[in-house]
């Protein structure tokens, strides 16, 4: 979806490029682009900087307007405010008359060049699929642990369709919603609740912005496409902000193993979102010289933070569900099966977990391991 | 820095139970829920049957996956190498339970108890320090370990088949055990499923010579059976 809608935009924008411009508009009479935030990407002789080249261009008065305003790509839009009509008509005679010198073009805008809306989408693509394959076998290492193939024949006793209802209640009530931290921790839920459905909600805003608005022409910061996004980094960062004072006055927040790698989430997702505003308030401003920059900055944050979900903290975020799950399902399969001799069970899955260790074990003592295995009383 | 270790000798194990309920007392654990289990394995089919005894504890892997999965930081390892729940941050999600290999988390939602009516040592000893729906696990009797003491399933077994101590210190009594019974049985101690990759502390040794599966002559059985 995201990379159909790329090529549609880079489809659109080679036609746009391609249309035949009108000739015969007065000469500049004052100099307005040296005067306006355009230089900060476009360059002061206009042969680009992080944006591309603009001299002697060759966009018709309504293809020059509608850039100027609506902002195309990263480039923002330009209100009449901050620019009237009228400047903007001599701004697009003055570019029209400056000099095309190739030698002017330089490397930052082809390092600039090579971030298009297409290459982005590519590039998270790739970071996606990469974090994908290794979250994979993140699960399946916990679904071993659990012993889910040995629950297999149980499943089917149990009946998939009530299984797998079993499973996704469990990842939905325990995972989506926190049950267990909601029954102990209304105050911890609450924070936990900023970044979780803070990022829920950032996710969901890209979503939407590649479908709605692919070539990220600006809106105003109220349009709820802004809105969503805004509000939800703000509560993202609010979060994290309480995880750094948590790191500092909680005593046991090191487990002797993890620390590390826990801590490197905490800081990618602060970089992530604080580079994300940073970025919005450098566009609302205009300081374009600096976006750019920034804007990779966030890129390459996002990008780590996806790359490296299966390695560090990141990995609850799909793990504690997961393994919740296993141990609802578990239980809930071990309660079905009337020939226990509990009530309850205690620990749910040691049944077949036991089974696993008592084969393993008699493959280590016995070289013509038995196949019949049976444990016939356990507590 | 230390590793505590215990050594289970499975020549020695008769399958008494006496460690199951002298944690169960030391612990005070409610019902049904077992820190220290001795699983009674029957292996092959007639007349080529045996029966093995394991007890099976946590195993306060160096590799947790019980610590590695807490969503909620409860789990930690402390520096001499015991793995332990906080009863305090454990707030019941139940991750741990799926996440060990070896089953031995307990996660009771809500504790039952043997006697209708509290004794003493219920309502003085056990109960009060008992946090409700969250996660328990075998931890090595750290209170006792804090006091230079052995944990209470090594001091109950009657046939020594338990032995517990520092890996590190060669004067310990694992350290000597395990360098004794190389030496004169040439055995090794071995992990539960090594596979899993965790990384026990806590490790076996296996039974010393393979017995006779029947005391009855081969084939003595086929007509019966016939």
């Amino acid at each position: 979806m995201k990379l159909a809608l790329a090529v549609l935009s880079v489809a659109a924008l080679a036609g746009t490029l391609l249309a035949q411009p009108k000739v015969a508009t007065p000469a500049p009479s004052k100099d307005v682009f040296s005067t306006t935030a355009c230089v900060g990407c476009h360059g002061v002789s206009a042969m680009g900087g992080l944006g591309p080249p603009i001299a002697k261009t060759k966009l018709t008065d309504e293809q020059f307007m509608t850039i100027l305003r609506k902002g195309r790509g990263m480039m923002p839009g330009t209100k009449p405010d901050m620019l009237s009509d009228q400047d903007a008509a001599i701004l697009h005679a003055q570019l029209r008359e400056m000099p095309w010198d190739p030698t002017q073009i330089p490397l930052a805008f082809k390092v600039g060049s090579l971030l298009t809306t297409r290459n982005v989408a590519l590039f998270f693509l790739f970071v996606s699929l990469f974090a994908l394959v290794f979250a994979v076998r993140v699960l399946a290492y916990w679904a071993g642990n659990a012993g889910l193939r040995r629950l297999g024949p149980k499943i089917a006793r149990f009946g998939r369709g009530r299984a797998a209802w079993v499973f996704v209640r469990s990842l939905v009530v325990d995972g989506l919603l926190v049950a267990s931290v909601w029954r102990k921790d209304r105050v911890r839920w609450l924070w936990h609740g900023l970044i979780l459905y803070g990022f829920l909600g950032l996710m969901l805003a890209d979503v939407l912005m590649q479908i709605f608005n692919p070539t990220r022409a600006d809106v105003a910061l109220t349009h709820p496409l802004k809105l969503l996004p805004l509000l939800s980094g703000a509560a993202v960062f609010t979060g994290v902000l309480y995880v750094y004072v948590r790191y500092r006055t909680d005593r046991f927040i090191d487990n002797g193993v993890t620390l590390g790698r826990d801590f490197l989430f905490v800081n990618l997702l602060f970089h992530t979102v604080l580079s994300g505003f940073l970025t919005m308030w450098l566009n609302q401003g205009g300081a374009a010289g600096w976006i750019m920059p920034i804007y990779i900055y966030h890129l390459t944050s996002v990008g780590l933070l996806i790359a490296t979900s299966p390695f560090t903290r990141f990995n609850h975020a799909f793990v504690a569900p997961f393994l919740a799950a296993c141990t609802a399902l578990t239980e809930a399969i071990v309660q079905d099966e009337k020939d226990l001799g509990f009530l309850r069970e205690p620990s749910p899955g040691r049944d077949h977990k036991s089974q696993r260790i008592a084969e393993g074990l008699l493959r280590t003592i016995d070289r013509d391991s038995p196949d019949a295995i049976r444990i016939r009383y356990y507590p | 820095m230390a590793k505590l270790a215990m050594l289970v000798d499975l020549t020695r194990c008769i399958g008494c139970d006496a460690c199951t309920l002298a944690c169960k007392q030391e612990n005070g654990t409610p019902m049904d829920v077992f820190f220290a289990r001795v699983l009674n394995i029957e292996a092959g089919t007639f007349p080529n049957v045996k029966r093995v005894y394991l007890p099976v504890l946590c195993n306060h892997c160096e590799d947790a996956p019980c610590l590695k999965g807490c969503p909620n930081k409860a789990i930690f390892r402390r520096p001499d190498g015991i793995v332990l729940i906080d009863q305090d941050r454990c707030r019941g999600t139940g991750a741990c339970v799926a996440a060990c290999p070896y089953g031995n988390v307990y996660l009771v939602r809500s504790d039952r108890w043997y006697l209708n009516e509290d004794e003493a040592y219920e309502r003085d000893y056990v109960k009060p320090r008992l946090n409700q729906n969250v996660a328990r696990k075998c931890t090595y009797c750290a209170h006792r370990v804090d006091q230079s003491l052995d944990p209470a399933c090594v001091v109950a077994c009657p046939t020594t088949a338990r032995i517990f101590g520092d890996l590190e210190d060669p004067e310990s009594p694992v350290s000597k055990y395990v360098a004794e019974q190389r030496s004169e049985t040439g055995r090794e101690p071995f992990h539960l499923l090594p596979e899993a990759k965790t990384v026990p502390t806590t490790c076996y040794l296996g039974p010393m010579a393979e017995q006779a599966s029947s005391s009855v002559p081969d084939g003595s059985f086929a007509e019966v059976k016939r």
